[in-house]
């Protein structure tokens, strides 16, 4: 309607323009006749145009009114009857064709503030994830448990009773035709951390890919992936040993190459920065007493080498995904515990195998088998001052050689739309420590199994109790301490949140 | 080419003919909000010259994720992607959305494919597609459009013909997944199974449904495949009501081989 009298007014305005220049040069009484018909004509056209704006009307009218009377026809049926496909098609009359709908879609004239730039405000989502955590020791206790040579003591910081373990902001947004950005931001209640934040390529030919910034390396399986899409409430011993409680995410460029075959085949390289404490580190070192010193300057920059390959097959409704990923950097850390300063540098190299099998039952049911193995392999120069205020005393200083590994097993049956139940079993099975050469003599059996059912009302939200019996803790006079935890967790997700990687 | 559902790989083939290759994701067996993002397709997207999906949010699940690891510049751009939703009007496009009220789609019903009505232009557009892509072809691809649209358009008359003796009849579905069918044969939809959209049903809303349904004399219990079958079945019982399995695309039934077989099944079932 409002078209019709847009066009209405720009045809009344437009003509003494039209007739002015179509007149020029005629003589008056030519010219008032021209005047006349040209009258005429558009008081011909206003009324064509009026009956056909009454007819519409009545159309319109008629069309609310037989909504009305017919109470039970889903809402937006009258609708479609009038208007709603597009294009003339099989003979059929269908009264709106494409160029009127273009019309109609030529904004307003009169927009209050015509740079608004919020169309292209980008995906943000909120995630939040709490617990309620039981345990059968004290929070004093439990801080300083270790699992020798694996994790150092602190291991977690969840307190018994109600923890607040984060709360993230995720965003997410195309750049430009060439690159997307996104970002993950979490919160905790002592501050913000910027977790990840990276570009990605998608112009790059024969199936490349760049990304860059900070974000998880995409050694392995479970490292990749965020926290609320893990199938626990927390991520395995093995994972927590190698790279700490955040996992291996650094800051870097990975380029990543997918190869032109039937089966899905991803190889992958990153250079990073190599930070993380658990088995890399950048910072020089220095343990000085007495004018002796033990001392090394800080390593390459960028120190990490990551590589990876990953493939994939069907078979049926069973899916394989399968790694093999491989790290070598530096080691600079700082072991200082207590009073006691130390520190270690060399090198370290860590292999990792894994393997998922997922079967799909139908759309709302799978089995899922997930597990992981790595090695890692430690040659360190480690300096103690034993004693820092005697200064008679000198600064220790021996080799120090690692050979471990361990492994994570998890089985998760989604037996109904929105429950799943689960089983975990953590083991590091070798904790080979040569010091100058002599093997020590250390714990073994470090395990731990876990049990989880899940409740997932929507893909938004999921509620998780979990069962751990963790069997690798030890104390400060290496002693054993069975540890048993009952986690009872909610995580929920809000705002435009993408959907997840196989 | 790729593309998500089978009813628009047959469209495609249809159209494409030998010059065509396509591989579909999803199955008709499957629920089509939960296709599973898996490895295999990547591989299968980082060759594609194009990529058609249904749109309208019915694949948010796992698309933009296929995309983003396809390392594939193509189908990064709407050169070498169509979304068919852009090309039909939809219906139930809500005022507002909110994830209280469930699964919501904020484009509007996304499942238009089961409107014979709306076949055709959704097949002119994959033509135009195929024609810009492969211009030297576009004659073929022409030629078998209008081939496929004849066909189509007797066989459309045939239904809305066979159609006509339902309308006005009522009808409960489980998901609106038959929305734009029951539009096109002008039956009347009361109520759906689930009390929102991808919300399991309560004892509660199932005893409420089965008591408008008696009053409002519901005739049929319009089930999909691939949603748990005992509530349309105790609601069928309970009102004295046919309960009809209803494919929604290509191979959810085996009598469903393409398009065409496709709504011949769905319209024999609903007239039987």
């Amino acid at each position: 309607m409002e078209v019709l009298m847009k066009r209405i007014l720009i045809l009344v305005f437009l003509s003494p323009f039209v007739l002015v220049t179509q007149s020029y040069g005629l003589d008056i009484e030519a010219r008032l006749k021209a005047l006349e018909e040209t009258i005429k004509n558009q008081q011909k056209t206003i009324e064509n145009q009026q009956r056909e704006i009454d007819e519409l009307k009545a159309q319109h009218i008629g069309a609310k009114l037989s909504e009305k009377a017919k109470p039970l026809v889903i809402p937006a049926a009258p609708k479609e009857s009038s208007k709603q496909i597009k294009g003339k098609e099989l003979g059929m009359a269908y009264p709106i064709n494409p160029i009127d709908k273009k019309y109609s879609e030529i904004p307003k004239p009169l927009e209050a503030y015509s740079f608004s730039q919020t169309k292209f405000v980008p995906d943000i989502s909120f995630i939040l994830d709490g617990s309620f955590v039981g345990r059968n020791v004290n929070d004093e206790t439990f801080k300083k448990l270790k699992v020798p040579e694996f994790i150092p003591s602190g291991i977690s910081n969840q307190k018994r009773g109600f923890n607040l373990n984060y709360g993230e902001l995720y965003l997410y947004s195309p750049v430009d035709p060439y690159f997307d950005l996104a970002a993950t931001i979490p919160f905790s209640e002592s501050g913000v951390e910027l977790e990840e934040a990276y570009f990605t390529t998608k112009f790059l030919p024969f199936g490349f890919q760049v990304k860059g910034g900070k974000f998880r390396s995409s050694f392995g399986r479970l490292n990749p992936q965020h926290a609320h899409v893990w199938d626990f409430a927390d991520a395995p011993l093995l994972n927590r040993s190698f790279f700490g409680e955040d996992g291996l995410k650094e800051k870097g460029v990975q380029i990543n190459w997918l190869a032109p075959t039937p089966v899905y085949l991803l190889l992958g390289a990153e250079i990073l920065q190599g930070e993380n404490e658990a088995s890399f580190g950048t910072d020089a070192l220095r343990l000085g007493k007495n004018g002796l010193a033990f001392a090394k300057d800080g390593a390459q920059q960028p120190n990490l080498f990551v590589s990876y390959i990953k493939s994939s097959i069907d078979i049926g409704k069973l899916s394989l995904l399968g790694g093999l990923s491989y790290a070598q950097g530096q080691t600079r850390q700082n072991l200082t515990n207590g009073s006691t300063p130390q520190m270690a540098y060399g090198d370290t190299k860590i292999y990792g195998l894994d393997l998922t099998a997922k079967y799909f039952i139908d759309s709302y049911r799978y089995v899922s088998w997930q597990s992981e193995y790595m090695y890692r392999y430690m040659n360190l120069n480690v300096g103690t001052d034993s004693a820092p205020d005697d200064p008679s005393q000198a600064l220790s200083v021996f080799g120090k050689e690692l050979k471990q590994s361990g492994f994570y097993s998890q089985l998760v049956y989604r037996f109904a739309r929105r429950w799943r139940i689960g089983a975990r079993y953590d083991l590091l099975n070798q904790n080979d420590v040569y010091v100058n050469g002599v093997k020590q003599n250390l714990p073994g059996d470090l395990d731990r199994i876990s049990a989880m059912l899940e409740f997932k009302p929507t893909e938004f939200s999921t509620l998780r109790l979990q069962f751990n019996r963790d069997n690798s803790l030890f104390d400060g006079n290496n002693m054993r301490e069975p540890v048993n935890s009952v986690f009872l967790q909610f995580n929920m997700a809000i705002g435009a949140h993408g959907a997840h990687a196989f | 080419m790729v593309v998500t559902y089978p009813y628009i790989g047959d469209l495609t083939e249809k159209i494409g003919g030998d010059k065509v290759e396509v591989f579909v994701l999803g199955k008709g067996t499957e629920d089509p909000h939960f296709i599973v993002p898996k490895p295999s397709f990547i591989a299968k997207l980082r060759g594609a010259d194009l990529l058609i999906i249904n749109g309208a949010g019915l694949e948010i699940g796992f698309i933009p994720i296929l995309i983003q690891q396809a390392n594939n510049p193509k189908i990064h751009n709407s050169k070498g992607f169509l979304d068919l939703s852009q090309q039909v009007d939809l219906i139930e496009v809500p005022a507002s959305v909110s994830r209280a009220e469930g699964d919501i789609h904020p484009e509007g019903n996304p499942h238009f494919s089961l409107d014979p009505h709306r076949i055709p232009i959704l097949a002119r557009a994959i033509k135009d597609k195929l024609c810009d892509l492969d211009f030297k072809n576009c004659q073929d691809y022409e030629k078998r459009l209008a081939e496929f649209l004849k066909k189509w358009d007797s066989k459309t008359r045939e239904w809305d013909h066979r159609l006509s003796t339902l309308a006005g009849k009522r009808v409960i579905e489980y998901h609106k997944l038959f929305d734009y069918l029951i539009l096109a044969s002008r039956l009347s939809n009361i109520g759906t199974i689930e009390p929102k959209p991808g919300i399991p049903p309560t004892a509660r809303h199932i005893e409420e449904l089965i008591e408008t349904a008696r009053s409002q004399r519901v005739e049929f219990i319009l089930q999909d495949v691939y949603h748990e079958k005992r509530s349309g079945q105790f609601v069928a019982e309970k009102i004295g009501a046919k309960y009809i399995l209803l494919p929604h695309d290509i191979g959810a039934v085996p009598e469903a081989k393409d398009l065409v077989s496709l709504f011949e099944e769905i319209v024999r079932r609903l007239t039987q």
